[in-house]
Formats: C-alpha cells, structure tokens, sequence
C-alpha cells in the first residue's frame, strides 16, 4: 500500500533549515500499523507526506502506486484517503451531519441521495447518530475525534491516516477510540501516529519508531519487546533513594516497605539485589530510545 | 470526474460570519454620516467614499482572511478539491457579500434622495466600486499567501489603500499612477483615462489572483 524509499524533508533553507525526515524507508501493508516517536520525531511530517499536503524534499513516497511529489498524484492520493490530523480544526457552526456532508462534498462525493446515507452509516459507526444534528460547538473532546474519523471515513478510504488521534480523550473515550481503528483496520491500511506506547500495544501488529527523523525500529511489538530482554529490572529501596545511575525510572509502585522501582538500563550496579523483569513494551520503547541516545552520545565522544 | 460545486448554505455556514459585522457597521455609519451632513454635495462625497474607499478595503481585508483563517485548513487540504476551485468559492462568496452591501448602499442613498450622478452612469457607478474591490480583494489574497499570514496581506491591503489615499492627485495625473489608482471611479471619474484605469487594475487583479492559485497549490507553506 505505501513505498517509501530514502525520504527526506527539509523545512526552510541554509543555516536555518530544520531536517525533519532523514533517509527514511519503510513499506506498509494493509491493516493497523502504528507510527510511535517522541515529540519532534517527524511523525506528523510523514502524515502529512502520505496525506498529499507536504512534498518530500528528497527520496520517493508512492501510495497505492501514486506518486505523493506530483499534483496528479497528490489529488489521486486525497481522493482514496481519509485523514484525521493532530490538530482537528472543525466548523462550530455546523452539525455533526452538516460537517460530515461538506467533507463528502469536498471529496467529490456527487450523488446527494447516496452521499446522504453514507453519512448516516459513518455517524452511526462512531457512535454520533443520536448526536448528528448537534452543532459542534457543543461536543466535547472525544465527540469531535470521532465527527473527525466520521468525516475521515465518509469516502470509504482504502488508506486512513490518523495523527495523534488519542491525545486528549479520558480513558473511556480512548478505549472506544482504540477499538473502532481496530475494527476499520479489517479491511483497509490504517496507519496510526501517536506517541501514547499503549494506544500502540493495544492495537497494532505492526510498528515503527522514529527519532529526529529517523526509523529506529520496524517490526511487531513483540520484537521490540524482544529485543529489550534483560534489560529491565525492578529494585526496592526503603530509605526512598532513586536509583538514577544510568538507568531510566520507567514507573513506581509505594509499597508498605518501601518503594519498588521498575528500571530501563544494564545491570544496575549499586543494587545487587535488582530482581530481572519481564519488559512491556513501554519498556522496550524506553530502552530503544535510550540506546539511541547513548549510541549518539558515544559517537559525538568518539 | 465531475465535480460538485459546495452548497450555498455550507459556503455560508463555514465562514467567519463575525468577519460581516465590520462591512456592515460601516454601511450603518456611513448612512448615519449622511444624513447628518448638511451639504449635499458633501452627501455625494460621502456616499462616493462608502461605495469607492470603505468597501475595497473592507473587501480586500476579508479576501486576506478568506482561506488561511479557515478553522478546518489542514481537513480543506487533504480532500482532492483544486486550488483554484477553493480560491474561486470564497472570494466569490466576499464579492457576493460586497455586492449585496454595495447595490443595498446604492437603493438607500436613491431611498433618502442622494444624487450620485456625479460618478457617472449606472455601469460606470458599479465599476467605482467592483474595480478597486477586485483589485484590493485579489491583492489581500496574494499578500496573505505569499506572506503566509492573513494578517500580513490585510496590513498590505491597508497600506496600499493608506498611500494611494493621501498620494491620489498624484496618481490621477501620474502617467503611470493612474494606472495603479483605485480611487479613480470616485476621485476622478471624468478623467480621460478612467477605461483604461480600470482596465489595467482588472488585468492586475488576474495576474494577483493567478499568484495566489501558485502559491495556494503549495499547502505546506500554511500549516
């Protein structure tokens, strides 16, 4: 479903240009892949590549066969997408059903009755059908994500693209969130950017981790669970000490003798009695970000 | 494939419909202005300044804001809809609004006895204010997307109208000024070369908006 190969993106030019993408190359297939990355790390860049509205400064982006650095195939892209960006600007005027109509319209969707009774499917898909005359004005945070995977959805996209689409909703909502992507993943490429490891764990098979613009990792969660064996480990200190000696504190359990503490790192040394864990893969997610600092940290001592 | 065009009432709801109080409040203040002007050669000028001055600017300030203030930008531009077709609805849709303002102005000012003869006839009287609204709204437009700031082309709009303001007699007569001279409908509309004043603005207001469908089409510049 998308080729990319050796991309690179560039914002502004000479002394203060910004490298947002770095000789980036992945291929995905259809079903739920997940895009996680810290802040900063290019993930919205890449969405906005695939989505047609950024062009690649250098390397090839092809999606269902489009090449994304041309106008044609930009709008052939647009036309077989649906899209939910990070920053969901709605118009609080109009109604669910309104919103959800226009986008229809604006995706060339030309027959009015069957345009009108796909509406009413998508706002039924995401829970909004007793809500659809509602101005949106009055929805709140998770109402307007799912009005914004409504719209995404309303062209029966072969590719949707949603950034950061959990930031923000309470638990329950993204619980919700969560299951319908699963869901639509079934018979369609849904590529999700977040940088929330759970929303990852919880729904995809597939995954990518990118840093400064750079993919990291490609694979299953279970690999890079994998790959973070033996390198998490929980310690239990009662004088309330914090083991930070290279080590990163990934949480903390207050216990009735102490304080048990889940730590990312080698051996820790000043605790001989660090018992080994099984890593999560928030664990993995740390380990593989902080191997990624310390490889650079050694190549700039170097 | 055929495209739809986007329904009126969509085209209305979507806008900024706050951005309509300010044409409106100067409609009402210019009225009001009037009618509390005893001269009636002073009435004309003042009806003229609404119709020629006021409303361009107006004009060319909501064109700047027509697109980049758009709430849902980033959603406008990842549907397959061109360029050109989002640049043509809008500022369709200000020119339409400017219209409404600019043709009701002209009944109230018959309504209360204004003469407005002295702009000439009835075409000539609506080019006295559709050329300079053109010119300041396809200007506004450039501006805000060449600059990437709709507030950048409404300063531009602004100072554009400021110089050609308080500089107009040397416009008028300036062999190449009045060429570039918006206010001549209403300054000087026996002036010889008032066609192809108008002429030369409407093909500058065509070369600007055909900037801003370039510099529309390269999307990234304003998310």
């Amino acid at each position: 479903m998308i080729e990319i190969q050796h991309l690179t993106k560039v914002y502004g030019r000479g002394a203060k240009s910004v490298w947002a993408l770095r000789d980036l190359s992945l291929s995905i297939d259809e079903g739920m892949f997940g895009l996680l990355g810290p802040n900063g790390a290019g993930k919205t860049t890449l969405m906005r590549i695939l989505a047609g509205i950024v062009s690649p400064s250098q390397g090839s982006v092809r999606v269902a066969g489009h090449d994304a650095s041309t106008e044609k195939g930009k709008t052939a892209i647009k036309a077989m997408l649906g899209y939910l960006p990070q920053e969901l600007g709605l118009y609080p005027e109009l109604t669910a059903r309104q919103f959800v109509d226009y986008m229809a319209i604006l995706k060339n969707m030309n027959d009015e009755p069957a345009r009108r009774k796909r509406v009413a499917e998508v706002l039924e898909l995401v829970g909004l059908a007793q809500d659809a005359d509602r101005k949106l004005k009055g929805f709140s945070g998770g109402m307007k994500r799912r009005a914004g995977i409504a719209h995404a959805l309303v062209n029966d996209p072969r590719l949707l693209i949603v950034d950061e689409p959990t930031s923000g909703l309470d638990p329950e909502e993204r619980i919700r969130f969560r299951n319908l992507l699963v869901d639509l993943a079934s018979d369609r490429a849904v590529l999700l950017s977040t940088h929330i490891v759970e929303d990852i764990g919880q729904t995809c098979r597939e995954m990518g981790v990118l840093s400064h613009g750079e993919l990291l990792f490609r694979g299953s969660p279970n690999e890079v669970i994998g790959a973070a064996q033996g390198k998490v480990w929980t310690v239990t200190t009662t004088n309330g000490h914090k083991p930070n000696h290279g080590m990163t504190v990934v949480s903390m359990l207050h216990l009735s003798d102490g304080t048990q503490y889940r730590l990312v790192g080698p051996q820790p040394g000043e605790f001989p009695e660090a018992q080994p864990a099984q890593p999560g893969l928030e664990d993995a997610y740390v380990w593989l970000m902080k191997s990624k600092e310390e490889g650079a940290r050694v190549k700039d001592e170097g | 494939m055929k495209r739809s065009s986007t329904p009126l009432r969509y085209t209305l709801l979507t806008y900024r419909l706050d951005h309509l109080w300010l044409p409106a409040a100067f409609w009402a203040l210019f009225l009001l202005l009037i009618l509390f002007v005893p001269q009636p050669e002073s009435k004309t000028n003042m009806a003229a300044a609404y119709l020629g001055g006021a409303l361009p600017l107006l004009a060319g300030i909501l064109a700047a804001y027509a697109i980049l203030d758009d709430p849902a930008l980033e959603l406008q531009f990842s549907s397959p809809r061109p360029a050109w077709r989002t640049l043509f609805e809008r500022l369709g849709m200000i020119l339409v609004i400017v219209g409404l303002f600019a043709f009701s102005y002209q009944a109230c000012m018959a309504l209360i006895g204004i003469d407005l003869s002295p702009l000439g006839g009835i075409a000539l009287r609506q080019l006295a204010w559709l050329v300079p609204c053109l010119a300041l709204m396809a200007l506004g437009s450039a501006g805000a997307f060449a600059l990437a700031q709709p507030a950048a082309g409404a300063m531009l709009v602004a100072l554009i109208w400021m110089v050609e303001l308080l500089l107009r007699s040397w416009f008028a007569s300036n062999e190449w000024g009045r060429y570039l001279f918006i206010y001549m409908g209403i300054y000087a509309p026996q002036n010889p070369y008032l066609i192809a004043s108008h002429a030369s603005l409407l093909a500058l207001s065509l070369l600007l908006l055909a900037g801003s469908w370039a510099l529309l089409k390269n999307q990234e510049r304003y998310i």
